[in-house]
């Protein structure tokens, strides 16, 4: 038996209709979208127009030009990150922060030489938003913080933290690369400003597909510049969206898989599946309380949790554990620092790193009892 | 004798095709083109459509914010 447990890294299995789509637009279609204005450009550009619209429609946007694609939530991070952000201004970011956020705020601290002050979460990695209002700065111009910790998956207040910022006159950038597709976000309720996400973890579509939400009347700089099909006659960037910030052809036989996966997300809801994580993570996290020598971290209710769970087993190093699962019981999930350190030093697993184990909407009841029969059975060898 | 048409220039592929969208839900029949050499656009998808649909289609579009200008065209002339 093979079992795959490292959605959190990226989904393994996708809908069919996503490989058909992919399949279908390199075999029929195959143009450049947004250029050539032939038959083929105009299907492959309205395969782009229609993925936008659909993600607008999960986000609740009105307006989809404020959608930028890029090639991953890293990507979209970056954008987000060094092109809002100028010299000597203050960020507040969470303990949970992946290194697609700390790395450019470091790039920035060199280059532009701005602050940045860590919110500490608590055990369980919940941000408090008091503690996060308490960071807030007279020059403080950005909050960062992830809607789900991809260590612990402990889903944070983005919300109420959110709110502090606007009401402070602060922007906030969230990082959904663990729920969107997974979690319900409504940004017609939401005041967030800025929102990266992931196409191939928990929105099922490919790799190579991420995005930015861009809120009306923020102009961050581009981060790459030339390759649209728009404003030809101009040797500067244009100033239109999406076009501003998407430079070059883009990952269209992607972004043709992602459409797919949208469609299927919509035809199963976003509540089904997240149901589903909750019934599925529920006996996956009770059964790790039940194993012995093992701790588990992060919190306990599935409410607050999008389906990943950090554990370690007492006096065995991770990586031991690792092996031990796939080589024994084919079991393939994740160990380390899962590129997110400061979140290991807040529940006291750093530098070691947890064993990481993350569900999706195709993992099943019978492959959660196999992994904790095999966990188990090492855990008591 | 042709009958004249008017084309529509957008700044973008993306407007463009939101206009196309809105015309086809709205029953208006459009077709992508490429805009001719004669009309200065930014971006060269554009739309061709019936003469007698078009302040039809201007008012949808104008009351989708989508930016866009129209021009007539009588094809025989050009
Ligand atoms: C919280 C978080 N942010 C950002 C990323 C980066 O996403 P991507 O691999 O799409 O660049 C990941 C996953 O790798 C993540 O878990």
């Amino acid at each position: 038996m093979e079992v795959y447990l490292d959605t959190a890294a990226t989904s393994i299995k996708k809908p069919d209709c996503v490989y058909k789509a992919i399949d279908n637009f390199m075999r029929t279609i195959g143009a450049s979208p947004g250029r050539s204005v032939h038959k083929q450009g105009i299907r492959a550009s309205r395969i782009v127009t229609d993925v936008r619209d659909k993600i607008a429609g999960l986000l609740g946007i009105n307006n989809s030009s404020h959608l930028i694609f890029t090639l991953n939530c890293t990507e979209a991070l970056n954008l987000a990150i060094k092109g809002i952000l100028k010299q000597g201004d203050h960020v507040v970011v969470t303990s949970l922060e992946h290194n697609s956020v700390m790395r450019p705020l470091s790039a920035m601290i060199e280059e532009r030489d701005i602050t940045v002050t860590r919110v500490r979460s608590d055990a369980d990695s919940i941000t408090d938003p008091d503690d996060l209002r308490n960071c807030l700065r007279p020059e403080t111009v950005l909050i960062i913080m992830p809607h789900a910790s991809n260590v612990t998956g402990t889903i944070q207040p983005i919300e109420e933290c959110c709110r502090i910022a606007r009401k402070h006159g602060i922007l906030s950038l969230v990082d959904a690369a663990q729920t969107l597709g997974c979690v319900s976000i409504d940004l017609t309720r939401l005041p967030i400003d800025l929102l990266a996400f992931s196409g191939h973890k928990c929105l099922m579509g490919p790799q190579g597909v991420g995005g930015l939400y861009i809120r009306k009347g923020l102009c961050p700089v581009p981060l790459k510049y030339g390759g649209t099909g728009s404003a030809s006659s101009e040797e500067i960037q244009p100033d239109i969206l999406p076009d501003k910030y998407e430079s070059g052809t883009p990952n269209t036989p992607g972004l043709a898989g992602l459409s797919a996966a949208l469609d299927f997300i919509a035809a199963e809801t976003i509540e089904k599946i997240r149901q589903s994580i909750f019934e599925i993570g529920k006996i996956f996290r009770d059964g790790l309380e039940t194993i012995k020598d093992v701790v588990v971290y992060g919190p306990r209710d599935m409410r607050f949790n999008v389906g990943i769970f950090s554990f370690t087993v007492k006096r065995r190093d991770p990586a031991e554990i690792a092996s031990e699962l796939e080589d024994r019981f084919g079991i393939m999930i994740r160990v380390g620092l899962h590129c997110a350190p400061s979140a290991h030093k807040i529940i006291g697993t750093f530098p070691e790193g947890t064993v990481r184990a993350s569900i999706g909407y195709f993992t099943t009841k019978e492959e959660v009892e196999y992994f904790l029969k095999s966990l188990a059975e090492i855990c008591n060898d | 004798m042709t009958k004249e048409r008017s084309i529509i220039t957008f700044s973008s592929t993306h407007d463009a095709l939101q206009a196309e969208r809105i015309a086809r839900e709205a029953g208006i029949r459009v077709r992508i083109i490429p805009v001719p050499r004669w009309i200065s656009t930014d971006c060269n998808m554009g739309m061709e459509l019936p003469i007698e649909q078009k302040d039809l289609l201007r008012a949808k579009l104008k009351a989708k914010c989508i930016e866009c200008n129209f021009v007539n065209w009588k094809p025989e002339k050009q």
